[in-house]
């Protein structure tokens, strides 16, 4: 790997991470206020826009990237590279993998935590399998990002005209 | 059984005697916990496994519950080897657990007490009250006169603390279960409730519930989370109780009877994961905590103290802390707020589940550990 691929998958990780936060951090945030709706509890479109950006913006970023997007993504990257060194087709393998680790990862940082339960929203099963589909989101973007696209090599290789 | 514990031990040398001088000067005017010790810390009895509650009876003897199941017995010649037989089969897991002994006012006469617990399995569990007579050694007529419904899974947040209205009535503080805090705010369910029962477990016709449709008759409030302890201050006929919040949040609130004090939907504290649990701190219709503790220091035991060997602690909460490994002194000014806070003891460098003043007028606590011990406070000279 040259330092300019290294760079870009580099740059191409960090943003599948900060994309793969952020949109579990969105969904926590919804399941957290439906739960309230759910006893009564008024929450108005401007209230929730306030929680969902505090949750993104504040707290909640740093725990869902330190202790489980961030490592997940690592390893189940990796493991697409290898795979995809194989096989082929970069978007799959790491839209997969995303979505795998953090399929796994959020059950395994809960069942690691001293804590019964880390992220309270995933007291609903679904809310992990939302969350799990930014992971998946993520893959792709790191693919897209990672890899050469073919249409722009052909471009390249046209002749001058 | 340990000596006395004296808490300067710094104080060695010359050296060390003005290290600590300087250190006090400069701290004094920013801590209020850096006076010069008052008191000294003798230690009753260890080893206990996770004791959680502590009773005095009348022969000066002390029982002390511990989590996996044992009431213990605390003589006044020291901790006896064999603990009191007869004890209901405990649930026994995470937080879950045997919880707080009570005894009856009349237990000189009687020998009737009254022992909370966590009851069933990991799949589906309560807290559960019985009244038992002890004659000194076992339990007999162990009758079930409580249990919380519905049954929850998990072994976490079951409250378990009691105590005696003036009137003869029970409080019992539960907790949410953790998985169902929505509970709290549902009045078909005694999780995350204070509960009031006559000592015979049934329901007094002028708690607030009563009559109202789909509402559990035993709530007294409600819309609390992990209430850990109550304490009826009988000179002002208030009742206080603190509860666990989340990540922050930890409250001491004055209970009114059918008031609303907010979980989930009013909050100091955020998820253990930092994300927002709710939107609001006040909302319609729900209380606002006497004082709230964020970061959290993980309450438990709670005393008022009003003993003659501290006179200058006297009107102060003592609040036990997990988290924080200390005691917090909480003193109450005139009109009920609450003062300057004093933090306490943490030299023992241990959870403390538990505090009390004895009927001495000393002070008894509690160390959340595997080994861990009783503990009497007393004044240093």
């Amino acid at each position: 790997m040259n330092p300019a691929s290294a760079w870009r998958s580099i740059l191409a990780f960090l943003a599948a991470v900060v994309l793969t936060v952020v949109w579990g951090a969105v969904v926590q945030t919804q399941y957290n206020l439906a739960a309230l709706t759910g006893i009564g509890v008024e929450i108005s479109a401007s209230t929730n826009l306030r929680a969902t950006l505090t949750d993104i913006f504040s707290g909640f970023s740093p725990t869902y990237a330190g202790y489980i997007v961030l490592p997940a993504l690592l390893v189940a990257f990796v493991v697409a590279w290898l795979v995809v060194r194989r096989t082929g087709a970069p978007l799959p393998w790491f839209a997969l993998g995303g979505g795998l680790a953090i399929l796994a990862g959020i059950p395994l940082v809960n069942w690691l935590s001293p804590l019964a339960l880390l992220i309270g929203a995933n007291r609903d099963f679904s809310s992990v399998v939302l969350m799990a589909a930014g992971g998946a989101v993520g893959g792709i973007l790191f693919a897209w990002l990672a890899y050469p696209r073919p249409r722009a090599m052909e471009r390249t290789d046209r002749p001058y005209r | 059984m340990r000596p006395m514990l004296a808490r300067s031990m710094l104080a060695r040398s010359v050296l060390a005697r003005s290290m600590l001088a300087l250190l006090i000067a400069i701290a004094a005017p920013l801590c209020a916990s850096a006076e010069p010790a008052s008191y000294q810390l003798e230690v009753l009895a260890e080893p206990l496994e996770h004791p959680w509650s502590i009773a005095f009876l009348p022969d000066g003897g002390i029982l002390v519950t511990e989590r996996p199941g044992r009431l213990r017995i605390v003589a006044p010649d020291g901790l006896r080897t064999e603990p009191v037989e007869g004890l209901p089969a405990v649930f026994a897991s995470g937080q879950a657990g045997l919880f707080d002994a009570l005894l009856a006012e009349d237990f000189a006469d009687t020998g009737v007490l009254y022992l909370s617990y966590a009851h069933g399995n990991d799949d589906a569990n309560h807290t559960r009250i019985v009244r038992a007579r002890f004659d000194g050694r076992q339990l007999l007529d162990v009758t079930p006169i409580f249990t919380t419904q519905p049954a929850k899974s998990g072994d976490a947040h079951f409250g378990g603390r009691m105590a005696w209205m003036p009137d003869g009535t029970l409080l019992l503080g539960t907790g949410d279960g953790f998985f169902f805090r929505e509970e709290s705010q549902n009045l078909a369910s005694h999780l995350g409730k204070i509960l009031r029962i006559r000592d015979d477990g049934s329901v007094p016709e002028d708690n607030p519930f009563v009559g109202t449709a789909n509402a559990k008759p035993e709530i007294y409030s409600y819309g609390h989370r992990h209430v850990q302890a109550i304490v009826i201050d009988r000179e002002q006929s208030v009742i206080y109780a603190h509860e666990h919040g989340p990540r922050g949040g930890d409250e001491i609130n004055v209970i009114r009877p059918g008031r609303n004090y907010g979980w989930p939907v009013i909050s100091h504290g955020k998820d253990y994961s930092r994300a927002l649990i709710t939107p609001y701190t006040s909302y319609e219709g729900m209380e606002q905590p006497l004082l709230y503790w964020t970061p959290s220091i993980a309450p438990a035991g709670m005393t008022l103290y009003d003993g003659p060997l501290f006179p200058q602690w006297r009107r102060s909460f003592f609040v036990a802390a997990l988290a924080e490994e200390s005691v917090r002194r909480v003193p109450l000014l005139d009109g009920g707020a609450p003062g300057v806070q004093e933090t306490l003891f943490t030299e023992l460098e241990q959870r403390i589940r538990d505090i009390r003043t004895g009927p001495d007028g000393a002070l008894y606590l509690v160390t959340d550990e595997p080994d861990g011990q009783l503990v009497r406070v007393l004044p240093r000279n």
